[in-house]
């Protein structure tokens, strides 16, 4: 016997996602999205898809620029990433192609080698489809040329950016796809670099429109020019002609001359300062400031200075283009909370360092020098109740100039509301003994005589010992005013504040080095004293170029505090070796007696710096030289 | 908003001789909406065979002390599709961030979201399987074993590792990799009364598995012993820890890296060439899954009394278990805090203090050994002991039957590789697994 039991069974299964009845199932679309061909089909698509390449300047981040919880100006002289500090491995000497730090990842993403270079896809994309997207009249055909003008402009800032961070790169115009051959591409020399980027601006400015004719915050004929001002100036600089690697294509000019390069950066600024882009000024008067100003004029000059980066409407004359920001909605900027002080339950983070600190001069001009009453003693500055009351600039945030109060939160400086500390910043310490005592006696003296006091002392609301927040306090004893919104509650509210990409106080500070350096002293520190006088300064006069130089710098680091342009200068002077220093803390001490101490902690580190030299460049990431190894690395990197 | 749909095809047809021979064969075409029409649908056949050996006259004349045995054979593929839907479309979504204008107006933008894979289609896997199960000694004792090679194929994953970052491109999913896994599973037990007042039952298995990449996405230039080819899926490429400074001395004495000192993890300098860098990096095998896991059961009968113990354990398995806070925020484990190296305790347990990410060795930066944990351990499951009443006591109360029974789950570790957190949950910021206790009792009326 045999038995066969022969079982045949039959299914049909559906799994159904998120639609309802529909004849084929599978032969659905996406209805949340377009495909490339709908996208060029129609030209407010296209303006649609330039507004992610404007979004996507900054790599894609909500800041999109330079306002940012870690400033690129943390990663120089003059301000302090408290919270990441050994991240800013620039500073270390660290940084190499296997540990970028901050400018290996998403934290800088404006000069960030991927984010540039998928902002640069973006921009290719639209570039090679925008001659095809039909127009229907002379207003489309207009609009869609500033499109075109637009998007070259974007192109060329992030080359610009990735250019004064690595030197000559890659150089794409066109959209790659899965089966190129990306083996093939090699890195540009800086002069043909250079000239890349020129041919996208020249066209760009031709194609822009000025200001007036256009909504605020699309590029405009004068943000084109003033980029070129930007990238020209750079050039001209000491570190790409001959500086370091003098004889390495990619990173130094081989071709043509510095004085040559000199001339045309300062033409590219002076057809701004002509105006030829559109109506640019300095914000405020440029007339000579009175002398012996008031405290009511110096604080109306600051006004001036503070108010000029809290532009939330319509932009004055000095922006030439930047970033617009809401509360809630669109991107983001959250200036307050990251920058604030920890005492308003603030993160305190990019702080001003006591040698920035030190370096804005007195009302009247003259420097600050910080042992005017105590000759040769750099540490330390204190006095008694009466001594400050006879001669008030003992306090040395007395009498300093205006940008000062502007930029700089220290201890006693006025801000937001807080009835315990009299609406006052609080960054010093109350020691509830007499201090009398300790006075002339030297630092270690004094630290250990603090110490012993430790039970008697008590940190005031914006310090590392407050009783809010503490790790967020200051470390330097100062936090950012720049670019803080005195109204806002940082905790609940977002900045609304404009971030200012471009202004023209950098144009006239490239128009001055050039002029400079090209020998033409005066005509430079004439563009140098608009500045000066705008801040409530007194010109400066030399026939002095080595003189003129030092302080048109000067002038320079004050005027742009915060903005990241120093960054790019330390590089471009080549004077990193003096710029980055070990830092120490300052920190300020009440006693009950009246007496004030204000002790430049030389004893202890607030950061510790080291300069390499191979630094003045960024390498190209390990990663990407494994994915392309025909990619020559930047000198001295492995 | 996300739309799936997939459509499939089933077919089995089963064949059974007096209960010797088994036969089955399951045909499926499944269909996805996340491929084109072209490589919409993919066929995957399956076999399975078996023979119960034990039943011919062959067997029972000559093994009969093998009373069962049973000859499993099977074939099958499969096919998998992850990823999100229409990767083979340029695909262009809408979002908002630019604010345009001086009466800051908020622009709709539109940006790409992936580029197109024309071709994409299944992940496919083929399942080879050989097995038995046998029964001897009048089912005294049992012993089962299983063992498989699959080889999963068109992985869908980018190219992302050997396309340079200067193309832009965002890749989608490409069908690339391979992927080879092979293991076995065997299971054995004794099973008796022992006497009429003792009886037993004791049993164990053991399970390992190991998978190899074949094929997978390779920068162009990479060290041999950084190509992912031949290791694990999944291995993760860290820095090997393979100590502290204590001093100055030994941060002279070893290649460090720039700006290390004394209390800083030490990365071995793997390639020998006396320099640290990523180069040195190794791949770091069994980070998915432990490749072996094992388990003891008894159970003990005497009179009325009865134990059941259960115990379960794992091999070697490496988990990074920083997700969260090691130091990064405000907050550490305390086993860190009583134990780091400092100038006057240099033969700590652990790393210097460090603040948030700043030190070389942080896992955010430089990510190596030092952050990981061997899960290996054995637990002391569970284990029960009953009491019955004796039938005698509860005929004069008039109840059927009734028992007590004290048990407790996870009662403890018999082995832990690491000490500070239960391996099992292998996560320091998550509870333990909950030891619990319970006393009960069962009446039957």
């Amino acid at each position: 016997m045999r038995t066969h039991i022969l079982l045949f069974s039959l299914a049909f299964l559906f799994t159904i996602g998120l639609f309802s009845c529909q004849t084929d199932l599978l032969e659905q679309k996406p209805v949340d999205s377009f495909n490339e061909e709908t996208l060029f089909d129609d030209i407010n698509l296209v303006e649609a898809f330039l507004w992610q390449c404007y979004d996507d300047m900054g790599g894609g981040r909500e800041e999109v620029l330079g306002m940012r919880e870690d400033l690129l100006s943390s990663s120089t002289d003059e301000l302090l990433n408290i919270h990441r500090a050994g991240q800013i491995n620039f500073l270390k000497g660290t940084l190499t192609s296997d540990d970028m730090g901050h400018f290996g990842n998403w934290r800088f993403g404006f000069l960030n080698w991927s984010y540039m270079y998928n902002s640069i896809k973006n921009v290719n994309t639209l570039l090679s489809n925008i001659d095809e997207v039909p127009v229907s009249n002379s207003e489309e055909e207009k609009l869609l040329a500033q499109i075109k003008a637009e998007a070259l402009f974007i192109r060329a800032f992030n080359y610009t950016n990735l250019l004064r961070s690595y030197g000559g790169v890659v150089l794409v115009d066109k959209k790659f796809e899965l089966d190129d051959d990306l083996t093939a591409q090699k890195r540009a020399t800086l002069n043909e670099t250079v000239d890349f980027i020129l041919m996208d601006l020249e066209q760009s400015i031709s194609g822009l429109p000025l200001k007036n004719d256009t909504e605020q915050g699309r590029a405009t004929k004068g943000a084109a020019a003033a980029l070129k001002s930007r990238l020209l100036s750079f050039v001209a600089g000491e570190l790409t002609n001959g500086g370091y690697a003098p004889s390495n294509p990619l990173v130094s000019f081989q071709e043509g001359n510095r004085q040559q390069r000199l001339e045309d950066a300062k033409q590219a600024a002076k057809s701004i300062i002509d105006q030829n882009y559109g109506t640019y000024a300095l914000a405020g008067s440029t007339e000579d400031p009175p002398e012996n100003m008031t405290e009511d004029e110096v604080q109306s000059y600051a006004q001036v200075y503070y108010d000029l980066f809290m532009q939330k409407g319509a932009w004055n004359d000095e922006v030439i283009w930047g970033i617009q920001y809401l509360n809630k909605q669109g991107n983001r900027a959250r200036n307050n909370l990251y920058w604030g002080p920890n005492g308003y339950n603030n993160w305190g983070n990019n702080e001003p360092l006591e040698s920035m600190v030190r370096k804005f001069e007195m009302k009247d001009g003259r420097p600050f020098e910080w042992d005017r009453f105590d000759e040769g003693n750099m540490v330390y500055r204190e006095f008694t109740n009466a001594q400050l009351l006879a001669e008030p600039e003992r306090n040395p945030y007395v009498g300093r100039e205006p940008r000062f109060y502007a930029y700089v939160l220290f201890d006693g400086a006025p801000w937001q509301e807080r009835a315990a500390t009299n609406d006052k910043i609080e960054a010093s310490y109350f020691v509830d003994a007499p201090g009398a005592d300790l006075l002339g006696k030297g630092l270690s003296e004094k630290n250990n005589a603090i110490d012993q006091l430790e039970p008697l002392i008590t940190g005031g609301y914006d310090t590392r010992s407050a009783a809010n927040q503490a790790w967020n306090g200051t470390k330097t004893g100062y936090y950012l005013r720049k670019m803080l919104d005195i109204g806002l509650n940082g905790e609940q509210n977002n900045n609304e504040n404009s971030w200012l990409e471009f202004r023209y106080a950098e144009v006239l500070l490239d128009y001055a080095e050039a002029c400079i350096e090209l020998g033409e002293v005066q005509e430079g520190l004439n563009a140098v004293n608009q500045i000066r006088n705008r801040a409530g300064l007194p010109d400066r006069v030399t026939n002095d170029q080595a003189k003129a130089r030092e302080w048109y710098r000067h002038e320079r680091m004050i005027e742009m505090l915060a903005e990241g342009d120093r960054w790019y200068m330390i590089r471009k002077w080549m004077i990193a070796d003096d710029a980055v220093q070990n830092h120490h803390p300052m920190k300020v001490y009440h006693f009950n007696d009246g007496v004030s101490m204000y002790i430049h902690n030389t004893d202890v580190l607030a950061d510790e710096r080291i300069w390499e030299d191979r630094q003045y460049w960024l390498p190209i990431s390990i990663v990407e030289l494994n994915k392309a190894p025909q990619l020559e690395q930047n000198p001295g990197y492995e | 908003m996300n739309i799936y749909a997939r459509s499939s095809w089933i077919g089995r047809l089963n064949y059974n001789f007096q209960g010797k021979y088994l036969a089955e064969f399951i045909f499926r075409r499944d269909g996805s909406l996340k491929f084109p029409p072209k490589s919409r649908w993919g066929n995957f056949p399956g076999l399975l065979l078996g023979w119960r050996a034990s039943e011919e006259p062959f067997w029972q004349a000559n093994l009969a002390a093998i009373n069962y045995f049973k000859l499993k054979l099977s074939y099958g593929e499969m096919g998998m599709d992850p990823g999100a839907a229409f990767q083979y479309i340029n695909k262009y979504t809408l979002g908002t961030g630019m604010t345009i204008g001086s009466d800051r107006e908020v622009k709709t933008k539109i940006s790409q979201a992936s580029l197109a894979n024309p071709n994409i289609t299944w992940e496919k896997q083929k399942t080879y399987n050989i097995g038995f199960e046998s029964e001897f000694l009048d089912n005294a004792f049992f012993f089962n074993a299983d063992v498989f090679y699959n080889r999963r194929s068109d992985i869908l994953t980018s190219r992302n590792a050997s396309v340079p970052d200067y193309s832009g491109l965002a890749l989608p999913d490409e069908n690339i990799a391979i992927v080879d896994n092979k293991g076995f599973e065997l299971e054995g037990g004794y099973n008796s009364s022992v006497s009429k007042e003792w009886m037993i039952t004791v049993s164990g298995n053991i399970g390992w598995s190991k998978n190899e990449v074949v094929f997978m996405d390779e920068p162009e230039r990479a060290v041999p012993w950084q190509r992912r080819t031949g290791h694990a899926y999944g291995a993760d490429l860290v820095y090997n820890a393979i100590g502290i400074f204590r001093t100055e001395a030994d941060v002279a004495g070893y290649p460090h890296w720039n700006g290390a000192k004394p209390g800083d993890v030490i990365f071995e300098d793997y390639n020998g060439d006396g320099v640290i860098n990523s180069e040195d990096r190794i791949l770091l095998d069994k980070t998915d899954f432990p490749t072996t896991f094992y388990g003891v059961k008894l159970d003990l009968n005497y009179k009325n009394w009865g134990l059941s113990i259960l115990v379960q354990g794992q091999g070697d398995y490496y988990v990074s278990s920083i997700s969260g806070n090691r130091g990064i925020g405000q907050n550490v484990y305390s086993w860190m805090a009583t134990d780091y190296w400092t100038p006057e305790t240099t033969q700590a347990t652990n790393a210097r203090p460090f603040h948030r990410g700043d030190q070389y060795w942080s896992y955010i930066s430089n990510s190596s050994t030092y952050w990981y944990d061997n899960m290996a351990y054995a637990r002391l499951k569970n284990a029960v002991l009953r009491y019955k009443f004796p039938d005698t006591w509860m005929d004069q109360v008039g109840i059927a039957g009734a028992s007590l029974f004290l048990s407790g789950n996870n009662l403890f570790l018999i082995y832990s590789k690491q000490k500070n957190y239960d391996p099992e949950i292998a996560d320091p910021e998550s509870y333990p697994a909950m030891k619990t206790f319970a006393l009960g009792a069962y009446i039957t009326f």
